[in-house]
């Protein structure tokens, strides 16, 4: 069986060409379709995510096309020439393509080392191809292994375990470390942009029921208001909800600080509660002066950041205990594909044996037939034939066997086929 | 009944459990968790037959009588409540901070071993269980309070000046720590308090009256009068994240709980004579009275 995949990514791509490059869900089906009309023999499954666009094509028997076919296919697709892309494309044929498909499956080629969406995108990518009936037992073995690749590094190392964007980390970390809960916690969130929706996100998952979002758009806040069950509340009163709040998560866009020190010390003047406020937002939204108040925590994105970059740096620590068990897999499957590849010509050769000893069988006990054997001798004679046939039969097996794992495997197989004059 | 099981035996796993949390400042352990689980277990287990031991074995000798024996149960209790709460905060320091206490009790119940037992004349059952066990109680609670204001203020300090550790300290949530210095600024006061008015009984049960001026109730009726207002002034606080106070208070406390303690094991009170009032007596006092 043959491997290839063609692919483009992060590594050595732009984002504007991958940009171009990238396929639709609708597109990937179609372009399916359209390649194993071309290559029946082949199966295929297209990969296509922000950091990739990946071709795998697998074949049991003849060849696979060429990297010049496959290239010209995507290219084309997308209204390009592969000539013009060829440089950035990435090619990769047999043991390699199972040992890449891990890795991106195990997210060990992502962008972000880790990241927990790349899984779900190889699966899609699967599912797609299985829809458009382009995938077979080749693609199955390789995509459900590395299935169980990602899964079992998952499990086996904390190579995930880590959040590394400035939302997560600024509601799963430094959050967490003043709250024990946050259902009954009021929480402000200041910016209804995309960094304020995906903190809002991480707030709802930690339990957060009490949350306030004030945006200069009121209609915007209402929008995600509404699209996520807070209240939205209008621009003119973010002082009288700074007063109140007990965390305030701060997202805007704006060029300047939206609170000064001597402001904010006025604000909770008449408070007594202790606040802490997250300010993701580049410039800043809350001068830093305000950290020097008591009983106020004040984390800007560089301190976040800081805990970023720890955890990026604990992810990386994980990856040789990753790759090791991405090298042990690799190695298994392969080990497994020869040995699945081998039984049909073990097969063959047992039912060629078991021939020959039933026309053997069948002329002996014709030229006895004058002695009236008694059935308890025909049925020791049949035991002695099986005997035969599998004492030679063994040490050849077992050979093939015992060097599933070795380069030796292919040359044994081919050998044994001559030998026995086993034809595919 | 297991005769073989000395303070030695419990003192070496909750030493062996603190060796654990400070290895973990400095070192990744596998299974660490359990290993300080099965240290707390083992030493609860030998904890309490020594204890089972010494307040069962003699039965000649009355229940708690001795500053020992008190000190003692009180370092059980305490090890129950920290085993508690580190189970409940497996991926925090507690130990680091509850176990030192938990030391303390059982150094201060050894360095008071050879005190004179507790005397008493007068028939009293009830008021005297009660004075000693609320006394008892509210000592566990002041010394874990203690260590909890200090965890509280580290990790508040460590926060806001966002200075990462050079170990690996993890500590629970602020909310957290302070929740639990309430519970004990509250559950103290009150233990005090019953402890207050159960002495004011036994005395009057005893002697028909109280030596109000004496120098052991005066000290009591101080450390109670500063547990309510400490707690008054905690009920005060509504903020999730505004225990620093309750921290100091918490400190306070302790530093009081401490004085009063060494003033009432030096003084004549513990050995209770028949002027004495029972005002800080333990329990111990109540059990053979003839």
């Amino acid at each position: 069986m043959r491997w290839s995949m063609l692919g483009w990514s992060h590594h050595h791509t732009p984002i504007e060409l991958r940009e171009k490059l990238a396929f639709s869900s609708e597109q990937i089906q179609q372009f399916l379709q359209h390649f194993q009309q071309k290559f029946a023999e082949t199966e295929v499954v297209l990969l296509s995510t922000c950091n990739r666009v990946e071709l795998y094509c697998a074949a049991e028997s003849g060849n696979l096309p060429s990297v010049e076919q496959i290239g010209n296919e995507v290219a084309s697709s997308r209204g390009l020439e592969f000539a013009d892309i060829r440089k950035q494309a990435t090619c990769l044929y047999d043991d390699a393509v199972i040992k890449h498909l891990f890795l991106v499956a195990a997210s060990l080629d992502s962008m972000i080392l880790g990241e927990a969406q790349i899984i779900s995108q190889v699966r899609q990518a699967y599912d797609l191809a299985c829809q458009s009936q382009t995938a077979s037992t080749l693609m199955h073995r390789a995509f459900q292994r590395a299935t169980a690749v990602a899964r079992r590094i998952t499990n086996e190392t904390s190579i995930h375990r880590r959040r590394i964007s400035v939302p997560s980390i600024a509601v799963s970390e430094i959050a967490t470390e003043f709250f024990e809960s946050f259902d009954d916690k009021r929480i402000l969130l200041i910016g209804a942009g995309e960094m304020g929706v995906e903190t809002l996100r991480y707030l709802l998952d930690a339990g957060a029921k009490r949350i306030r979002i004030i945006n200069r758009s009121f209609e915007r806040a209402q929008e995600v208001a509404s699209e996520y069950s807070i209240v939205a509340e209008p621009w003119e009163t973010l002082h009288a909800q700074i007063a109140n709040a007990e965390l305030i998560v701060s997202t805007t866009s704006s060029s300047e600080s939206i609170i000064s020190a001597a402001t904010f010390r006025q604000i909770r003047s008449s408070r007594k509660h202790a606040v802490l406020i997250l300010d993701l937002a580049v410039p800043r939204d809350f001068e830093p002066g305000i950290a020097e108040l008591p009983d106020t925590y004040l984390f800007s994105v560089d301190d976040l950041q800081q805990a970023c970059d720890r955890n990026i740096e604990a992810r990386k620590a994980e990856w040789p205990k990753a790759m090791e068990i991405v090298e042990q897999e690799a190695q298994k499957f392969d080990s497994e594909c020869r040995h699945a590849g081998s039984g049909s010509t073990i097969k063959k050769l047992r039912e060629q044996a078991e021939q020959i000893k039933q026309d053997e069988l069948k002329r002996l006990l014709d030229k006895l037939q004058s002695h009236e054997l008694e059935p308890q001798v025909v049925k020791e004679l049949s035991y002695a034939f099986d005997r035969l046939v599998n004492k030679i039969l063994h040490p050849p097996l077992q050979s093939l066997r015992d060097n599933a794992d070795s380069m030796q495997h292919a040359s044994l197989l081919d050998a044994l086929k001559r030998l026995f004059q086993i034809t595919d | 009944m297991l005769t073989g099981v000395s303070l030695t035996c419990f003192l070496f796993s909750y030493l062996l459990v603190l060796l654990l949390e400070v290895w973990r400042l400095f070192f990744k352990l596998p299974a660490r968790n359990w290993l300080v689980m099965i240290g707390m277990f083992a030493g609860i287990v030998a904890h309490t037959i020594f204890l089972g031991n010494e307040l069962f074995g003699d039965q000649s000798s009355r229940l708690l009588s001795n500053w020992f024996q008190w000190l003692v149960f009180g370092a059980w209790g305490l090890a129950i409540a920290c085993t508690y709460l580190m189970a409940r905060n497996p991926s925090g320091n507690i130990g680091l901070f509850v176990i030192p206490m938990l030391l303390a009790l059982i150094g201060i119940a050894m360095a008071a071993r050879d005190n004179q037992p507790f005397t008493s004349r007068s028939a009293v059952t009830f008021w005297g269980q009660v004075h000693g066990v609320s006394l008892l109680l509210s000592t566990m609670l002041i010394f874990q309070g203690f260590a909890f204001g200090v965890m509280y203020l580290f990790q508040s300090y460590r926060l806001k000046s966002k200075k990462k550790s050079r170990w690996m300290l993890r500590l629970p949530a602020l909310e957290f720590l302070q929740s639990i210095n309430r519970m004990n600024q509250f559950a103290s006061a009150t233990a005090l308090g019953i402890g207050m008015l159960s002495g004011i009984l036994l005395n009057l049960s005893r002697e028909d009256r109280v030596s109000w001026v004496g120098g052991g109730v005066l000290i009591s009726l101080a450390l109670f009068a500063w547990s309510v207002l400490a707690a008054i002034l905690e009920s005060r606080s509504q903020s999730s994240l505004g225990g620093r106070r309750g921290a100091y208070l918490s400190i306070a406390s302790f530093v009081f709980l401490i004085a009063a303690l060494l003033f009432v094991m030096l003084s004549t009170h513990a050995q209770s004579t028949s002027a004495a009032p029972a005002l800080e007596q333990p329990a111990g006092e109540v059990k053979g009275e003839n």
